[in-house]
């Protein structure tokens, strides 16, 4: 094929050729590759001369299902007009930015902006504006990078959990739900007017001086305090594909609790055995949720440590009044015997399992039959153990599945 | 037929593609390359200065541009497509040559024709030792065999490699050298090929941008395509309109002296090898005379003002009395 050095070569003997002959095919020839060759080079050298550009993110995060919104603005403030510029952002986001081609006239701008969809959770990388230009024959290119790059964090999507009630914890004065009692606790919540037989020393004083009638107060029963969740990532158990596979429906419904329990001012804590066991220690507030979301952000299922082994390492963790949650794929039960010793230590459980057999049933009969006898006998062993467990396939609703 | 049905009817089965992934324009384009070539050849009537002899040119530039095509669309590697191409060419083109010496003859017959005159020459030339050959059959194969080869390798470049510059260098090579063997002006033929070519190298450009709009989302990649031909419509109307104008303003020969030293040599080097091709063409003659047991007499006479020779008088030859 034609090496540039021997194109310029034949450029070169064309031009002497025609110096020497006088022809006037060959000065045809040598007038016409000044033109384009010439005029190729100067269309894209002024390309990008006297342009501004610049965009603007809506939000630097965002969850699953939420839409990002980009504004782009380009400006020709220079006298020439530009006939080709090609603007696009590279990005790692899956589906990328739509980029624009466009002419632009002499001293005007467009702006324009464009909507995507967040599809996937993770942390992307939104690269500086890239604006292009060059001659329509492909000799000759420039390109100009504008602004800075960012970081886009998609966290899960979150579903609204109405009706998801933790176990109660096996402590005195403690239950899963708000409840109202007789007894004198620690939660005075409201006031009502005295009735007769209330005891003097639920008056609330300040209420009856300043509405001129007694006031009682009201006590609720104190909540289980603490929630710890346990998300297995072990690669083993992986199954299915994109938003329908067992890793994003796993991390969907932890987040979920998570954002559910900090809602109703509950600590949080959460371990995640990918592949390595990162602990995020229990906390309550925005804050911590923000840790918990980023965190499910950027996990996958790479973790190859059995959810038995992750359970016992982080047992000591678990203090009396704690719910452990667990949101596992696997059919292995081993993971039921140390979950059980939990709740002589006062320790509720949840166990939220993902059926494989749902998420990539087998197509060999057999193979199928063996994934739902391994399912059968994990819920048979927790039903054993009178551990509450919820069991959730691909493209369900949450908040129907955990509804108890 | 029940599973002809089913399939027809499959929701999903991708919808077969009825055109080629470069469009039928560069195709058509291709194709006009290589029919500029054949007629510019065609034109000066190499063989003997008779111009029937070449009227299927265009017919075998049309077929190598063909197989360049085919080879690519049907999966062919480089190597395998340029070996069918030659097997076709060496079943095809001696029966072309055949026919334009024989015309009506039979495929056989015009086969032995090619092979018999082409024995004949290469007798001439070599066992009889003669310095022409009367034979031309030999030289119509070669010229077809010439833009045959060239077709396929530029339609090659094009549809196999994605590569149209070096189709355009390569078609363009073969047409200066032409253009630059005869008198005839020609002119019009390259202002078409370089037209040609222009649009050529922008559709190709285009193709091979498609996929990285494609990749950034800009928008259709059909209807941005259509943008960046209309520029380069623009672009190659306005530098052809200039080229041609300052062709006609401004062409001089100021290195002309430069390469006077070398006129003999190149006469010499030209008388040489000129037995080994056809009269006719108008070729250009090298402004000189070159003095030797033989010489041909081309088709066309032309004055030239130089010196043809210097005859060198003894002294004693000069001062003699003439006789009366």
């Amino acid at each position: 094929m034609i090496r540039r050095l021997q194109f310029i070569g034949l450029c070169i003997v064309v031009a002497v050729a025609a110096f020497s002959t006088g022809e006037a095919f060959l000065f045809f020839l040598v007038y016409l590759g000044l033109l384009i060759g010439g005029g190729s080079y100067i269309v894209t050298r002024v390309g990008l001369a006297d342009i501004e550009a610049g965009y603007a993110i809506s939000q630097l995060s965002g969850h699953v299902g939420d839409r990002l919104r980009v504004t782009y603005t380009i400006r020709n403030t220079g006298r020439l007009p530009k006939p080709w510029l090609e603007i696009h952002n590279p990005t790692s986001l899956p589906g990328g930015l739509p980029g624009r081609a466009l002419s632009l006239g002499s001293r005007s701008e467009r702006s324009w902006m464009v909507r995507v969809p967040l599809t996937r959770r993770g942390h992307f990388r939104i690269d500086p504006l890239q604006v292009r230009t060059g001659d329509p024959f492909g000799f000759f290119e420039a390109s100009a990078g504008v602004g800075h790059g960012f970081t886009l964090v998609v966290y899960p999507r979150i579903d609204a959990l109405p009706f998801w009630r933790l176990p109660p914890a096996s402590i005195e004065g403690a239950h899963a739900a708000p409840e109202r009692t007789l007894q004198t606790t620690a939660l005075a919540t409201a006031v009502r007017p005295y009735a007769p037989g209330d005891s003097m020393n639920r008056i609330h004083w300040r209420t009856t001086a300043r509405a001129s009638e007694i006031f009682v107060k009201e006590f609720e029963l104190e909540q289980t305090t603490d929630v710890w969740l346990y998300l297995d990532l072990d690669a083993e158990y992986e199954a299915g594909e994109g938003d329908n596979s067992t890793t994003e429906v796993a991390i969907r419904a932890a987040a979920s609790i998570a954002d559910k329990a900090i809602a109703e001012n509950r600590a949080v804590g959460l371990t995640v055995s990918g592949h390595h066991a990162i602990v995020v220690p229990a906390d309550r507030g925005a804050r911590q949720r923000l840790k918990i979301l980023q965190l499910l952000a950027a996990v996958e299922a790479d973790g190859s440590t059995p959810l038995d082994e992750v359970l016992v390492t982080g047992i000591g963790r678990l203090r009396r009044g704690m719910t452990a949650v667990v949101v596992t794929a696997t059919h292995d039960p081993a993971f039921i015997r140390p979950l059980a010793t939990l709740r002589s230590r006062g320790v509720g459980v949840v166990v939220v399992a993902l059926d494989q057999a749902l998420f990539a049933p087998p197509a060999d009969h057999e193979a199928a039959e063996a994934l739902r006898q391994h399912s059968r006998a994990l819920h048979h062993a927790l039903a054993e153990y009178q551990l509450p467990a919820y069991t959730v396939g691909p493209g369900v609703r949450l908040d129907e599945v955990l509804a108890r | 037929m029940t599973a002809t049905l089913t399939a027809a009817r499959e929701p999903d089965a991708a919808p077969r593609r009825r055109s080629p992934e470069e469009g039928w324009s560069v195709v058509v384009l291709v194709a006009v390359l290589g029919m500029v070539l054949a007629t510019a050849i065609d034109e000066p009537a190499w063989v003997n200065g008779d111009g029937t002899l070449t009227d299927n040119l265009v017919w075998c530039a049309l077929a190598g541009a063909l197989v360049g095509f085919a080879g690519p669309k049907l999966g062919w590697g480089r190597w395998t497509t340029h070996g069918i191409g030659a097997l076709f060419a060496g079943l095809l083109l001696p029966i072309i040559a055949g026919w334009s010496v024989a015309p009506g003859a039979s495929a056989p017959d015009a086969f032995r024709a090619t092979a018999d005159g082409a024995v004949e020459a290469y007798l001439d030339l070599t066992v009889r030792g003669l310095q022409f050959t009367t034979q031309e059959v030999h030289y119509v194969l070669v010229l077809s065999g010439l833009v045959w080869a060239t077709m396929q390798f530029g339609s090659y470049a094009v549809f196999g490699h994605r590569r149209p510059l070096s189709a355009v260098i390569v078609v363009g090579l073969v047409l200066m050298v032409n253009m630059a063997l005869t008198k005839r002006d020609q002119l019009a033929w390259l202002v078409l090929f370089a037209a040609v070519s222009l649009f050529l190298l922008v559709q190709m450009h285009a193709v091979g941008e498609r996929a990285t709009w494609a990749r950034r989302r800009i928008g259709d990649p059909g209807s941005i395509s259509l943008l960046y031909l209309r520029g380069g419509t623009v672009f190659i109307v306005g530098a052809m309109a200039v080229s041609l104008i300052l062709t006609q303003r401004a062409a001089s020969s100021p290195l002309a002296g430069a390469w006077t030293g070398l006129r003999g040599q190149l006469l010499q080097v030209g008388e040489q090898v000129g037995r080994l091709f056809p009269t006719g063409g108008d070729v250009r003659g090298g402004g000189g005379v070159v003095f030797g047991e033989s010489a041909r007499i081309s088709a066309l006479w032309f004055s030239d003002n130089g010196v043809a020779f210097t005859a060198t008088v003894p002294p004693e030859a000069a001062t003699a009395p003439r006789s009366t």
